[in-house]
């Protein structure tokens, strides 16, 4: 493909230099931080570090964390509505998004002009990167409304010279036939409503997906199509290639899927500082194949900077450089989970990730499934539900007992099952909350 | 990628060009709203140029308010 990057300097940069333009950035952003923003400036003068403490990349993991729920406590005050971290005027604030809200009480994100300009730099990395071109016509099926999202996408396809076309207040099956009459190439959506979306043109429509001029989709807000079943079966509903992408409204669009899809993401390693930490011992992991948890620093933020900040997303560095020739390191599988999510369950580390891995990789079972995590006394159980296919009913218990091995096989854990029929389960919008611990919520027999 | 170091200084230097007309077209036009928040608009796309081609020449300039 002709002009492979977006920017082949910085893409291809060598590592020494890399890491060294990592460094100068994070002292520039650090020292605008440390200047700038009161919640900060008390967090370092607690921990006794200064601007001029950092001389390397190892001086970094010196500067104290930030986590959300710190952002939580500081916000609804003045500068209202986001507080101390605010490291502009607030007359220079000309985004307000907020966070989703699935962790807790939403976190209020200011971002000034060049914030703006600098999300949809990143995201345009992140469509270049996955073939997005001027002949793109690129179809957008979300609300546009206070959650960051795909509003970036939106003017990154704008910023590469693609038409994009805002499918904002329609309906699912009114999207669906836009895509149709328009003929759209490319669109942008979470997992869930994608195959949701496909779901409804075949069962509602009479429409096969497949047959709809999508070449190519790219999916985030949630942990999908970085999980090789659900991104396959996106794919088959589709016809068309299905790339992920990692971002947050607190950090930015850090990581993208590019089009050799090399089994994980890219970090934006030029915009992006990433650092993995152990989830037990909190030690710095620079090996790959080993998983832990992202600490990250948005290099160029400035409103509201995002400065080694505790995402609670577990990732690993991929053993292998990408094909595609990039110097931007590989997360292995992408976000394989959330450390809030990941939990012990009969004793047992486990990832949800690796449920859907199964249930999604299992021919004659439907898209969606929910898992109950429970304790009755000391007893902790854990069940599973999905739904079977009308076509697989007749095979019913050949498919549990197949589904039963799998799990064994990649959980290490034994399921109450549960099989529905296509439609019973709850089927949601956008993002899914597919895992209920009941034990964290007080909730035991 | 292989590239030329003096290429990449020309562009550098054409940016930064490019940084003080704005700011200066900002600061005249400061009397016609259309003039400064536009020159405040390319200022931005500006900064991404910075980002994308400056940042590369060490050390790192500060952040232009």
């Amino acid at each position: 493909m002709d002009r492979e990057y977006w920017n082949p300097i910085l893409e291809t940069l060598p590592r020494e230099r890399l890491e060294r333009l990592q460094l100068e950035k994070f002292k520039r952003v650090f020292r605008w931080t440390w200047e700038r923003s009161r919640f900060h400036r008390a967090l370092y003068d607690r921990a006794g570090i200064t601007p001029d403490d950092i001389r390397s990349l190892a001086d970094i993991r010196r500067v104290p964390k930030v986590e959300k729920s710190m952002l939580r406590g500081i916000q609804r005050k003045d500068p209202f509505p986001y507080g101390d971290a605010l490291c502009l005027p607030l007359d220079e604030v000309t985004e307000y998004h907020q966070t989703s809200g699935t962790t807790g009480q939403p976190v209020y994100q200011a971002d000034s002009w060049t914030d703006w300009e600098w999300w949809n730099e990143c995201w345009a990395y992140v469509l270049w990167s996955q073939g997005y071109r001027p002949s793109d016509r690129v179809f957008l099926p979300f609300g546009y409304n206070v959650f960051v999202a795909f509003w970036a996408g939106h003017y990154a396809a704008e910023k590469i010279g693609c038409e994009v076309v805002p499918g904002g207040v329609l309906d699912t099956q009114a999207r669906i036939l836009k895509i149709q009459e328009i003929r759209a190439t490319a669109m942008m959506g979470t997992p869930t409503y994608l195959l949701g979306m496909a779901e409804t043109a075949r069962s509602r429509m009479g429409l096969d997906p497949r047959e709809l001029p999508i070449e190519k989709i790219t999916c985030a807000g949630e942990p999908g199509a970085g999980i090789p079943a659900t991104k396959k079966r996106l794919e088959s509903a589709w016809n068309a290639r299905v790339y992920d992408h990692a971002g947050a409204t607190e950090i930015g669009a850090w990581s993208f899927e590019c089009r050799h899809q090399p089994g994980g993401i890219h970090v934006n390693e030029a915009f992006f500082l990433v650092e993995i930490e152990d989830l037990d011992t909190g030690e710095i992991i620079e090996e790959p194949g080993r998983s832990g948890k992202m600490v990250i620093t948005a290099l160029d933020r400035r409103a509201q900077p995002c400065v080694r900040f505790d995402s609670k997303d577990v990732v690993a560095w991929a053993e292998e450089p990408c094909p595609c020739g990039r110097t931007f390191r590989v997360l292995s599988g992408g976000v394989i989970g959330r450390a809030d999510d990941i939990t012990k369950v009969k004793g047992v580390l486990l990832a949800p990730s690796a449920i859907e891995e199964v249930v999604r990789g299992m021919e004659g079972l439907g898209d969606e499934y929910e898992v109950v995590v429970e304790r009755t006394g000391d007893r902790e159980s854990i069940t599973l539900k999905v739904e079977i296919q009308p076509e697989a009913r007749e095979r019913r218990k050949e498919v549990e007992v197949r589904l039963r091995d799998q799990l064994r096989l990649k959980t290490n854990l034994g399921y109450i099952l549960e099989m529905h029929d296509v439609g019973t389960l709850p089927r949601y919008d956008v993002k899914a909350k597919r895992f209920k611990d009941l034990r964290k919520e007080g909730q035991s027999k | 990628m292989d590239y030329d170091e003096t290429e990449l200084k020309d562009l550098h230097d054409r940016i930064r060009t490019l940084r003080r007309v704005a700011e200066e077209l900002r600061e005249a036009g400061e009397r016609i709203p259309a003039v400064e928040r536009n020159a405040q608009r390319i200022l931005g796309s500006i900064d991404m140029l910075e980002r994308n081609v400056c940042d590369l020449f060490d050390p790192v300039a500060p952040w232009n308010p």
